[in-house]
């Protein structure tokens, strides 16, 4: 049985040898504990998440509902199948489209200032890629942010916030060809 | 004409064919030799009937007429009979139908509909005994015709089996993929073709064998069996594999088809829809039934606006014809009664919205909380209303609502105006069971007549409270309805009680007593139970003090009243017995006076009891006011405080206490639903279902109800309150059963957390007065929440000609944002109120502080994170106008190509808004306004915005009215285009959402999508300006007859009236209060 007196100059003998098992054995630790992490870690969607956790064209229909239970109201239209939870106005519900299971678009419903104003949009994504119009026409132009796979409906002059869609990352004619009530032009209305 | 035998024989492929093209000329024959006969019989009939109606001396060849125009009838209504009692209802109904429809007969009969329906009915019923061979014949021709002709290869056929898969997937599979649902669609074809098939080879029809109904009914049910073994092919899995919706099984599919179609005898619904415990209060009177079921047409806004726009066609169709012919007039009646019922479901949405809501929270509960369930199937009801029932169960209101929630709704696979509505039917006793196998349902006699009423004050006394319970939230209504179970139960013992005191008056007052014990029990338990429901669910102690002020005050008012009663009995028959003695004539009764003077003195003291439990509750209700919000509230914000100050110091400690009070809260939800749920047990033991007393006892011989009801009542009720009393105690300290909330209406600085106002002392000034000090005041008050992390801002603007410059400081030199500096609370408790006043100077220094013929605006906005919940933000204003503030026209750039009377009429436009302070504030914001004349558009479009702010005309506007239309209509585009927080304040007040676009605005919105709350938000700047005084052209899209909008046609009254959520928004929001 060796003493601690022998193990103590075994070591001092071989430092470098020992020096570089504990080197060794602390890079593959670290390399298993970063392979673990990795698998654990969940990867990040592309695009803006609602509410957090939700990613349009990512998440499903069950994670949908065990992230904001169940629906308020849904209906179909035109083979799109459409959930609304509450935003705290009766009146505008949230409206979360499904396609194959899958949230395909969420059109979140503003009330006052809680979404912040446009300026904090413009901030954090740098300035919108379109500026296009719909139901609101020119009282709340959509910004858009198609790398983003975000749209703002807000005022031009003071950016009041209305509505934000989210949706899966994509380019203006592709996002416009999805939805045709909306446009690049400026509306003259009657 | 031969007695219909049943069919023995069976035939191959080839003889089905040959049956199919049978049919129609059998029942041509058919029609041709027994329609006279019919007629025959009925003429008798007739001329017993028109006087019964207070037609006398009618020709005969009136009566020969209405005869002949009734047997047409009753064969086109034949598919309408499914089984042999359902005869005698269609003549009836058919003969009614044409009394009501003829010319001249019509107009002299007052009764109402069903009235003569049920003398018809009575008139009838030989007559359809005598022919009911004949009669049953021809319902079955018709039938197997209607079968015959419904095709899947043609285009009704394809409709029909799109319509029943849509409804399916909608109802039962909202996932299902579209090429699983054209799948589905082959299914229903083939089922189709092969169910034909079957039940023509089963009945093998010919002119010597034609089946009876209960045959026909058979073999239907058979062809249904025997087809849904055989399709198998129905797909469970999507192209991917992955199942779908598994709950669409092939028999389900076909199983809503044949109920739609008539390819299956009417089944009683399964029982499988609940509604919530204490429904059958509200649902016991008439009327709110009818209400109930407007309100679900009502939601489905899409549907609604079709059928009124469909209806409204086939009046004007009708209305355009020289002449009508019978069948003709009996359409267009039928139209204008279906669509009085689609504008009333209108005008209840649009006028009582909150009770509409509350109406379909009730069904939403029994749809899995999907409202548009129950309202699709009130709509599939509707429809069957229209195809398979009577004509006078679709013209009459409380006829539909009943068929709707009545046993006659037909179900489909669970969920069903038939399930859901068979719970209620049986509650509903007030709407008459007419025909269809129902029979007339009358109660008689004279103590059932007596229930009857009492019945019905039941149903109004408790039916309408737990209506507004429930528009407070299901909290709320479930407190009420044990509250009013529990106390009405109490004083239904109490009123027992005090009647066996009457001694030998008992069996008079037994009744009486015991009742008005119920009714008086149950307003006070009601009334706290709620009240208390609504302070827990909403946190509230307030409201739980008022109701427990209810509860106590009630009792102790009983108390009092009681005693008083007595005395007051005891002196009037002392004096009375000593007057008696002294008297001649009455000195031999005074010894039957002595010996009922107890009996009297008890009903003094109970009449006592019940009038002082009334007052007693009143006062008690007030006074929990006064003791929740200026006693309990203070203490419990000081041991929240506390506990606060205890979590932060200990630390962990926090956890704890809040576990315990999670614990605490939860235990208090729990044993409360389990109140709930008793008191509703109870109150439906009492009632017989939820028909109230009255149904229970009516179901028993009356002596025998009564021990039965108050030995259940005693034991249940006593407990019940003991329970409720120890967890009312619990949870008024730590309970806050969020169930839900009461919905609002947005208003600026109103709010469910809070109310801020601002107010400007003085509102007007001349340019004279100054220099002159103006005083503002904000008022910030928390609800029943406390308030924390409280910011307040404020932004004063001063408006002139010249432009705008800002105050940002008071006279003292303070900064005015945020107001009141150093005194802003940063918190703020509930109930609590803070106040902050400050005033600047209005000066007269050129060019920095010129107040003269300015508009002073003063906006405050409050950011505030209510304990709890997420943060919160809102404003208000006060203006002061000094001089003559900068007008319209100010800061309109006017171009030059316009005419004189076009200037002219821009300057009354200019004069027209100036008188509205605020509208010129928002308009204001946009700066300099363009106002171009261009050249008339092809499109017929008079005006345009573009760039925001510049307005282009098109048309000529030397007429006044349509100036201010086209104008201020583009207007209101640049109003919302410069003013976002106005705008979204209009998103969220509900306006577009519930009326839908302004029906004066030119252009169906379904033809352009960039069309919609913003249009509506313009067209609703100007109609609140000239909605009485231009004359719009009529709108198709929508109905809008004509004309200025005052009564301008049958539906419409005004602006106000038919879009009150648009013109309150205006009124408010854009004129200031303003009126034009």
């Amino acid at each position: 049985m060796a003493t601690l007196t022998q193990v103590a100059r075994l070591i001092k003998s071989e430092l470098v040898l020992v020096s570089i098992i504990v080197l060794a054995i602390v890079i593959f630790a670290l390399a298993i504990f970063g392979f673990i992490s990795q698998d654990k870690t969940p990867k990040t969607p592309p695009g803006t998440a609602w509410q957090d956790k939700i990613y349009p064209g990512n998440t499903n229909v069950q994670q949908l509902e065990s992230t904001l239970g169940q629906p308020q109201a849904t209906r179909e239209e035109n083979g799109q199948i459409k959930y609304f939870y509450s935003s705290g106005n009766e009146f505008l519900p949230h409206e979360v489209s499904l396609s194959n299971n899958t949230v395909s678009i969420i059109k979140e419903q503003v009330i006052g200032t809680e979404k912040g104003n446009l300026d904090d949009y413009r901030q954090k994504f740098a300035p919108e890629e379109n500026k296009i119009f719909g139901e609101h026409g020119t009282a709340a132009p959509g910004y858009f942010w198609g790398q983003r796979g975000i749209l703002v409906f807000a005022n031009q002059f003071d950016g009041t916030i209305m509505e934000i869609w989210y949706f899966e990352p994509t380019t203006i004619s592709r996002f416009l060809s999805s939805y045709p009530e909306l446009s690049l032009q400026e509306p003259r209305h009657f | 004409m031969p007695p219909a035998t049943i069919a023995k024989k069976r035939v191959g492929a080839l003889g089905v064919l040959a049956e199919l093209e049978t049919i129609e000329p059998l029942l041509a024959k058919h029609r041709e030799e027994f329609q006279p006969k019919l007629a025959n019989s009925l003429a008798p009939q007739i001329e017993k009937l028109l006087p019964i109606l207070g037609v006398k001396n009618t020709p005969d060849q009136t009566v020969g007429e209405i005869a002949a125009e009734t047997a047409r009838q009753v064969f086109e209504d034949a598919t309408k009979i499914q089984t042999v009692d359902q005869i005698d209802t269609i003549v009836a109904d058919s003969l009614a139908q044409t009394v009501i429809t003829h010319p001249q007969i019509g107009a002299q009969v007052k009764a109402d509909e069903t009235k003569i329906f049920e003398k018809a009915f009575e008139q009838t019923a030989a007559v359809a005994a005598q022919n009911q061979a004949d009669l049953e014949k021809a319902a079955v021709l018709a039938n197997l015709a209607q079968i015959a002709s419904l095709d899947a290869n043609n285009q009704n056929g394809k409709d029909q089996i799109a319509k029943s898969t849509a409804y399916t997937v909608e109802t039962q599979g909202p996932l299902t993929t579209p090429a699983a649902q054209e799948e589905m669609k082959t299914t229903l074809s083939k089922y189709l073709t092969t169910y034909k098939q079957e039940l023509f080879r089963q009945l093998a029809v010919s002119e010597e064998a034609i089946p009876t109904l209960a045959d026909l009914q058979k073999a239907k049910e058979n062809a249904h069996e025997l087809i849904n073994d055989k399709i198998k092919d129905f797909p469970q899995k999507d192209a991917t594999g992955k199942p779908i919706t598994p709950q669409i099984t092939h028999r389900v599919l076909t199983t809503n088809f044949a109920k739609i179609q008539n390819l299956i005898p009417p089944a009683p619904p399964p029982a499988t829809t609940k509604l919530p415990v204490g429904s059958g209060i509200i649902l016991s009177n008439p009327k709110r039934v009818n209400e109930a079921y407007l309100s679900l047409l009502a939601f489905d806004q899409e549907k609604l606006a079709g059928a009124l726009k469909e209806t409204s066609a086939q009046i004007e169709k009708y209305k355009g014809k020289k002449s009508l012919n019978f069948k003709e007039r009996k359409a267009y009646y039928s139209a204008q009664k279906q669509y009085e019922r689609y504008v009333s479901a209108q005008a209840f949405q649009v006028k009582k919205a909150k009770r509409a809501q509350a109406y379909r929270t009730l069904f939403a509960q029994a749809f899995g909380g999907r409202v548009e369930l129950a309202s699709q199937n009130a709509w599939l009801a509707e429809q069957q209303l229209i195809g398979q029932m009577p004509r006078v169960f679709a013209a009459n209101e409380r006829l539909a609502a009943g068929t709707a929630f009545g046993k006659l709704g037909f179900s489909l696979a669970g969920f069903s105006p038939g399930s859901l509505l068979s719970k209620i039917e049986s509650q509903i006793l007030s709407i008459p069971k007419l025909g269809m196998g129902m029979g007339v349902n009358v109660v008689g006699g004279p103590v059932k007549g007596l229930l009857n009423k009492v019945k019905n004050i039941t149903g109004a006394i408790f039916g309408g409270t737990a209506l507004y319970f429930l528009s407070l939230g299901a909290a709320a209504f479930q407190g009420f309805v044990a509250g009013a179970a529990i106390g009405g139960l109490g004083g239904a013992a109490a009123g027992f009680w005090l009647a066996t005191a009457t001694g030998p008056l008992f069996p008079i007052t037994v009744i009486p007593l015991t009742l008005g014990g119920f009714f008086v029990g149950g307003f006070v338990g009601g009334l706290a139970g709620g009240l208390i429901a609504l302070g827990l669910a909403s946190g509230s102690a307030t409201a739980v003090s008022m109701g427990v002020g209810a509860g106590a005050g009630g009792t102790i008012g009983a108390v009092v009243g009681f005693n008083l009663g007595v005395a007051a009995g005891a002196g009037i028959m002392t004096a009375l017995i000593g007057i008696c003695i002294g008297s001649l004539v009455c000195a031999p009764f005074a010894p039957f006076l002595i010996a009922i003077s107890p009996a009297i003195v008890t009903i003094f003291g109970a009449v006592g009891a019940a009038v002082g439990a009334v007052i007693g509750t009143l006062i008690g209700t007030f006074a929990g006011y006064l003791i929740g919000n200026y006693l309990i509230n203070p203490i419990v914000s000081a041991i929240k405080g506390a506990i606060n100050a205890l979590e932060g110091g200990i630390g962990a400690g926090g956890g704890i206490l809040g576990s315990i009070g999670s614990f605490l809260t939860g235990l208090a939800s729990t044993v409360w639903g389990g109140i709930s749920s008793i008191g509703g047990g109870v109150l439906g033991a009492l009632t017989g279902g939820v028909n109230l007393v009255v149904g229970g006892l009516a179901a028993l011989p009356l002596p025998a109800a009564l021990p039965v009801v108050l030995l259940t009542a005693g034991p249940i009720g006593g407990a019940v309150f003991l329970t409720s009393v120890i967890i009312s105690g619990t949870a008024v300290t730590f309970a806050t059963i969020a169930i839900d909330e009461p919905t609002t209406i947005v208003t600026p600085g109103e709010n469910q957390f809070f109310t801020l106002t601002k107010t400007a002392q003085p509102g007007t000034m001349g340019n004279n007065d100054l220099p002159s000090e103006i005083k503002f005041t904000i008022t910030l008050r928390a609800k029943d929440t406390n308030l924390t992390n409280i910011q307040i801002t404020d932004d004063l603007k001063v408006q002139k000609q010249s432009g705008t410059f800002t105050v940002s400081a008071d006279k003292d030199g303070r900064p005015i944002s945020p107001p009141c500096p150093g005194a802003a609370p940063p918190s703020l408790s509930a109930n609590e109120t803070w106040v902050c006043e400050f005033s600047i100077i209005a000066d007269k220094q050129p060019p920095e502080r010129d107040f003269s013929d300015s508009l002073v605006a003063n906006t405050v906005t409050v950011r505030t994170t209510p304990e709890g919940q997420s943060e919160i933000t809102d404003s208000n204003s006060a203006t002061v106008i000094i001089g003559t503030p900068p007008t319209l026209c100010a800061f309109l750039d006017i171009q030059e190509t316009w005419s004189q009377t076009e200037r002219n009429n821009i300057n009354e436009v200019c004069k027209t808004l100036d008188r509205s302070p605020k509208v010129i504030s928002l308009l204001r914001n946009a700066g300099t306004i363009n106002l171009i004349k261009d050249g008339a558009r092809s499109d017929g479009v008079c005006g345009a915005v573009n760039g925001a702010r510049t307005i282009t005309i098109y048309c000529d506007i030397s007429s006044l009215p349509f100036a201010k239309y086209v104008i201020i209509h583009e207007l209101g585009h640049v109003i919302s285009n410069y003013n976002g927080p106005t705008y979204q304040a209009f998103r969220a007040s509900g306006a577009f959402q519930v009326e839908k676009l302004m029906p004066t605005y030119p252009f169906d919105v379904s033809s352009d999508p960039e069309v919609g709350p913003n249009e509506s938000f313009a067209e609703m700047v100007t109609e609140y300006v000239v909605s009485k005084d231009y004359n719009h052209l009529a709108r198709s899209w929508s109905g809008y007859p004509g004309g200025p909008w005052s009564n301008p046609g049958p539906g419409w009254t005004t602006f106000q009236s038919d879009r009150p959520l648009h013109f309150n928004f205006a009124r408010d929001q854009i004129y200031g209060g303003v009126s034009y």
